[in-house]
């Protein structure tokens, strides 16, 4: 945990951190406006689009329901992921059951209880298959389409096979599989504002379920691919993408990474020029990207570009701060 | 909210549709297709219940029907969605009532979908 969110003497006496616009704490739920002042609400700020109910998990380990659009706010913060189906039936009472026909992929079997479950393929032919439990899911491959098998052992609690080679959030089904729709977080009001406007700044502080397989947005458009941020698949850096142009800094490593990044009075390299920074460094220069027509949190407008984790806060500035500034917030 | 259930002869029809009205999605900068999916449920299964197969070993196989579908779930009647000639039927999840329009008569109690949208629940029948 950087010194952004870890506390201690490098905070001032107020929470929110000096001379910033609006900082959401997600993981405080603490929300600061300096034209308006402390305690306003997050939904000034950010509104959200999703179809279904979506569970987060909080730092106690309890599974807590949110209803349609609605933010899903815990002590862990801000919960973002895009699209997932349990394809089980029945996940809160976790009985030997036989899938639909499942496409070919990654799926990920995972379990809460005392017991285990395990795939085996129905007519489907699948490998990699083994048994899950509570803390240990199963990731196998359906190298041909069909129905998998999956048999339950012992006293489980909580059930779920889902496509992708990771396990997400916790989706409840009775007698038909469901969908979690995907939190779509655009920003609102004031932010907005501030975010298409130059100069800027910003810090967040976020974990991913797993390590971006793909371009993983932190601030993105859904209506262009111009990022402010995101975590390329190479696991190890926060980059700016304007069409062909972009710099990266190092986060150091982890899956819990603070970020920075500023841009300039414009676009252009040189003097004032754009940033991001990661793990105390900040890339050299850069050109800024472009204009976020739709800005986002976790979102690009491509599924597999959608971030799953949860951002613990969010600051931004109207101002372009300094490199020594953005290098002590991102520090380890 | 609302759930428009939508059925296409295929995906490439759905997204002609869609492209044309200029909503539910868009290309990225390699032409591909993305829906949104914050409130777009594609490639959903639909079956009739009295087809239904129980094997031995107590499950269930479901005899699909033809065609592509999906679900659009907005926070109102959207008057677009609700004439579209592709429209299936439209429920309210929180209802009742719980049909909106129903382009496929009577038979909608007999019809099974698979997912839905994870909160909803429509006790009518074979739509759970």
């Amino acid at each position: 945990m950087s010194r952004y969110t870890g506390g201690g003497g490098y905070l001032p006496l107020t929470w929110w951190l000096a001379g910033s616009t609006i900082d959401l704490w997600f993981s405080q739920s603490k929300y600061f406006d300096s034209a308006v002042g402390d305690g306003v609400p997050v939904t000034n700020y950010l509104s959200i689009s999703r179809a279904s109910t979506g569970y987060a998990k909080n730092s106690s380990g309890t599974w807590i329901s949110f209803g349609n659009d609605t933010l899903r706010i815990t002590d862990l913060g801000l919960l973002i992921e895009g699209s997932r189906t349990n394809n089980l039936l029945n996940s809160e009472a976790p009985a030997t059951q036989t899938t639909a026909s499942l496409g070919t992929g990654s799926y990920t079997l995972w379990v809460e209880g005392s017991g285990s479950a395990t795939p085996t393929g129905g007519t489907a032919t699948i490998t990699g298959g083994g048994a899950a439990t509570a803390g240990s899911p199963n990731t196998f491959t359906v190298t041909v389409a069909g129905t998998v098998v999956v048999t339950v052992s012992g006293s489980l609690t909580r059930f779920q096979l889902e496509a992708g080679s990771w396990a997400s959030s916790y989706i409840l089904t009775t007698g038909a599989t469901a969908t979690r729709a995907q939190d779509s977080v655009t920003f609102a009001g004031t932010l907005t504002t501030l975010i298409q406007t130059m100069p800027n700044s910003l810090v967040i502080d976020l974990t991913a379920e797993v390590f971006p397989p793909d371009f993983w947005r932190i601030v993105g458009d859904t209506s262009s691919g111009n990022a402010y941020a995101y975590s390329p698949s190479d696991n190890t850096s926060v980059n700016q993408f304007n069409g062909t142009d972009v710099v990266s800094a190092n986060f150091g490593g982890g899956r819990s990474y603070t970020l920075g990044a500023k841009i300039g009075t414009s676009r252009a390299s040189g003097t004032g020029r754009s940033a991001v920074a990661g793990g105390g460094t900040v890339a050299t220069d850069a050109f800024g990207p472009g204009t976020l027509t739709v800005p986002t949190l976790g979102e690009s407008g491509s599924a597999s570009q959608t971030w799953f984790g949860p951002f613990r806060r969010a600051t931004f500035w109207n101002t372009r701060l300094a490199d020594a500034t953005l290098q002590g917030f991102t520090a380890p | 909210m609302i759930d428009y259930f939508m059925q296409f002869n295929t995906e490439a029809d759905a997204i002609t549709a869609a492209e044309a009205a200029g909503k539910l999605g868009q290309r990225d900068d390699q032409g591909n297709w993305h829906w949104n999916l914050d409130h777009v449920a594609p490639d959903i299964k639909a079956w009739r219940i009295s087809q239904d197969v129980t094997n031995p070993d107590g499950s269930v196989t479901h005899t699909y029907l033809s065609g592509w579908y999906c679900i659009v779930s907005l926070n109102g009647i959207n008057a677009q969605l609700n004439n579209h000639p592709n429209l299936a039927f439209t429920l309210d999840r929180d209802g009742p009532p719980y049909v909106i329009k129903n382009n496929m008569g009577a038979v909608i109690t007999n019809l099974g979908f698979q997912p839905i949208f994870a909160g909803s629940h429509y006790p009518i029948g074979g739509v759970s």
